[in-house]
């Protein structure tokens, strides 16, 4: 039970996701070091999550970390129903309705016809399924990974400003807002309302494939 | 999720400990390669090609069989029982097993005559029950032939793996294993203090390469294996030096550790379980646990730098955050945790518990008279700093009290920030 006012402590506070993406700095290099050049994403995501998974300061912030964790939805029976598989499913405690979800997608991905930024579907097969509530539901914050394969940040943020702001549905409502980097990745936040009136604030980081190799 | 122990983990678990059960679930598990006699044919358990596990004989008892009639096609006479020496749980020694002084059974008439191709070759005995003196399981190499009733399972080695077995007996011994054994299974912790077969299989035993740090598994399990063969050199020379138990036992520990690459936080976890939580679970008369007892100053300033530490991480550019007891009475104590200190954990000589919950009060500008007892984790915010008072009961200041109460402290610090961000963007 808490008592008082918190925000000298809140001020201070390093959130969880902060944390987490420290460790996910710390792991990417050996993750990389065993995936080859142009990796599908799901070999990135099993990877990361297999290392974050062994990280001792990982293991002590989160209970559980998923690979495709399945959120659970109610139908109007009542009955539940897989919501999907979301990439990467944090659980902060036993509460399997407390998690924090991360989609995962690839960037700037090379192809014979050349780059392809994939920017309009980080946005389309991402970001709106936390719109949509399949990922987070009732939840006021979910985090994006982009995996800019060619190690190209700046090419992709411009790619993904402009894939954001083109998306009437994405309801933005700020962003995308400059964070401070970790370590090399960087970071932005974007803010949206939902269609059920709650407020969502996604937390993307862009990791560069090749530079922290 | 489907996990038929959650009532019995609720009970005994906090969320650091359920943090570290899930590591060592993700691990692979006895299960993976060992497989039970009963499910395999003869053949193939006395084979000496796979791992097989099962129970040792069921002696005929005539007091308690004699009234039945057994007819003469029922009766069983076993080739081993009554001719192999035989192991009673009294005469089991960890690690290897001495048979100098052992007699073989006075009778080769069995009830059942149990896993038959355990009592030779290269196996691994482990009593069921938990030995509840050292809040260990226990387990055995052995290579020399000899019997044992069915409160021992033997895990059969097969030709090659005797490096493995070693290891296997070794972690068996160690606390890591009784922890898992507590939070993991059914009867242990809730029912009779026993780790029956079928439980002993959900074990973690994963291979250097499952783990976090290869190159350190590999290197404990080295040590691991030896003394598993230091052990064993002592039960077959009498001349050979003899290592005090307890000094073998914290060996293993700590090479245990090493082997999970587990870090001080989840040690710590393993060693409060051990040390106070298993002894005061059959809590009996005239019994007082040290779990009940009044925190001394030792243990009051392990709380402080533990929970000091484990909560830094959380906060910019803090290494720990500033610790000091401002008060204490016969039953409660006042705690404060102030951000940017880095003084020392001190406690007020002074103090009087009355002045500092008024001041609290005012700050607050609520009363604070409630029953602390039932409020355990009660924590008062002053500008930057909290106040935590706690029961001056041992449970209230364990290390792995501390690392919860961090978690407690983090995941509610954390909400509010989320409950504030919504508020600020609209």
């Amino acid at each position: 039970m808490n008592l008082g006012d918190v925000q000298a402590w809140t001020d201070n506070f390093v959130s969880f996701d902060d944390r987490l993406l420290e460790r996910i700095a710390v792991v990417w290099p050996s993750c990389q070091a065993v995936l080859s050049e142009q990796p599908e994403e799901d070999a990135i995501t099993i990877n990361l999550v297999d290392r974050l998974g062994k990280d001792p300061i990982v293991r002590r912030l989160c209970y559980w970390i998923e690979y495709q964790f399945e959120p659970f939805g109610v139908a109007p029976d009542g009955s539940k129903y897989s919501k999907g598989k979301i990439d990467i499913g944090v659980l902060l405690d036993w509460e399997r309705e407390r998690y924090l979800a991360y989609e995962c997608k690839r960037l700037n991905v090379s192809q014979a016809a050349g780059r392809s930024s994939l920017a309009t579907a980080y946005v389309t097969q991402g970001m709106m399924r936390f719109m949509t509530e399949q990922y987070a539901e009732g939840l006021p914050v979910g985090c994006m990974l982009g995996y800019v394969m060619d190690g190209d940040i700046e090419f992709a943020m411009e790619r993904l400003e402009k894939a954001i702001a083109a998306h009437q549905p994405l309801a933005l409502l700020d962003g995308p807002t400059p964070k401070v980097s970790v370590q090399q990745i960087r970071r932005f936040l974007t803010r949206h309302n939902r269609p059920s009136c709650m407020k969502i604030e996604l937390r993307h980081a862009l990791l560069s494939y090749t530079s922290l190799a | 999720m489907n996990n038929p122990l959650v009532f019995k983990q609720r009970l005994w678990m906090r969320e650091p400990d359920a943090k570290l059960f899930s590591y060592l679930l993700r691990l692979p598990k006895l299960e993976a390669f060992i497989v039970d006699f009963k499910s395999i044919s003869r053949q193939k358990a006395t084979s000496n090609r796979q791992w097989v596990i099962g129970q040792g004989y069921q002696p005929f008892n005539d007091d308690a069989e004699g009234d039945s009639v057994v007819p003469k096609e029922r009766e069983k006479r076993s080739d081993f029982v009554g001719r192999l020496p035989d192991v009673p749980i009294g005469a089991f020694t960890r690690l290897a097993q001495a048979i100098d002084a052992l007699k073989p059974a006075e009778s080769s008439h069995v009830r059942r005559y149990g896993f038959e191709a355990g009592f030779q070759g290269v196996r691994i005995l482990v009593p069921r029950g938990v030995e509840t003196a050292q809040n260990r399981l226990r387990a055995t190499y052995c290579d020399q032939s000899l019997t044992f009733q069915h409160i021992m399972q033997a895990i059969v080695v097969p030709d090659g793996d005797e490096e493995r077995a070693k290891l296997l007996t070794a972690l068996l011994n160690s606390r890591i294993a009784v922890w898992y054994a507590f939070h993991g299974t059914a009867s242990f912790g809730s029912d009779r203090p026993e780790v029956g077969q079928a439980n002993l299989l959900i074990l973690p035993f994963p291979s250097p390469a499952d783990l976090p740090n290869e190159t350190a598994a590999l290197s404990a399990a080295k040590e691991l294996v030896q003394i598993v063969d230091e052990a064993r050199a002592e039960t077959q020379n009498a001349f050979a030096p003899r290592v005090e138990d307890q000094e073998v036992l914290q060996r293993i520990d700590q090479l245990a550790y090493k082997y999970f690459c587990l870090s001080p936080d989840e040690i710590a976890l393993i060693d409060d379980t051990v040390d106070f939580i298993m002894p005061a679970v059959q809590p009996h008369e005239g019994h007082f646990p040290d779990l009940w007892q009044v925190p001394d100053a030792a243990q009051r300033a392990l709380y402080a730098h533990t929970l000091s530490v484990s909560l830094s991480g959380w906060f910019q550019g803090q290494n720990r955050l500033g610790t000091r007891l401002m008060a204490r009475s016969a039953d409660l104590a006042i705690l404060r945790l102030r951000l940017n200190g880095h003084e020392d954990y001190a406690e007020e000589q002074q103090g009087d518990l009355t002045t500092v919950l008024e001041y609290l009060s005012e700050h607050i500008h609520q009363p604070l008279d409630g029953n602390f007892q039932l409020m355990p984790d009660l924590r008062v915010f002053v500008g930057g700093c909290l106040y935590l008072i706690k029961p001056m009961q041992l449970r209230f200041w364990l290390r792995s009290t501390a690392l919860a109460d961090a978690d407690g402290i983090a995941l509610d610090l954390q909400q509010a920030v989320t409950m504030q961000r919504p508020r600020s963007a609209s």
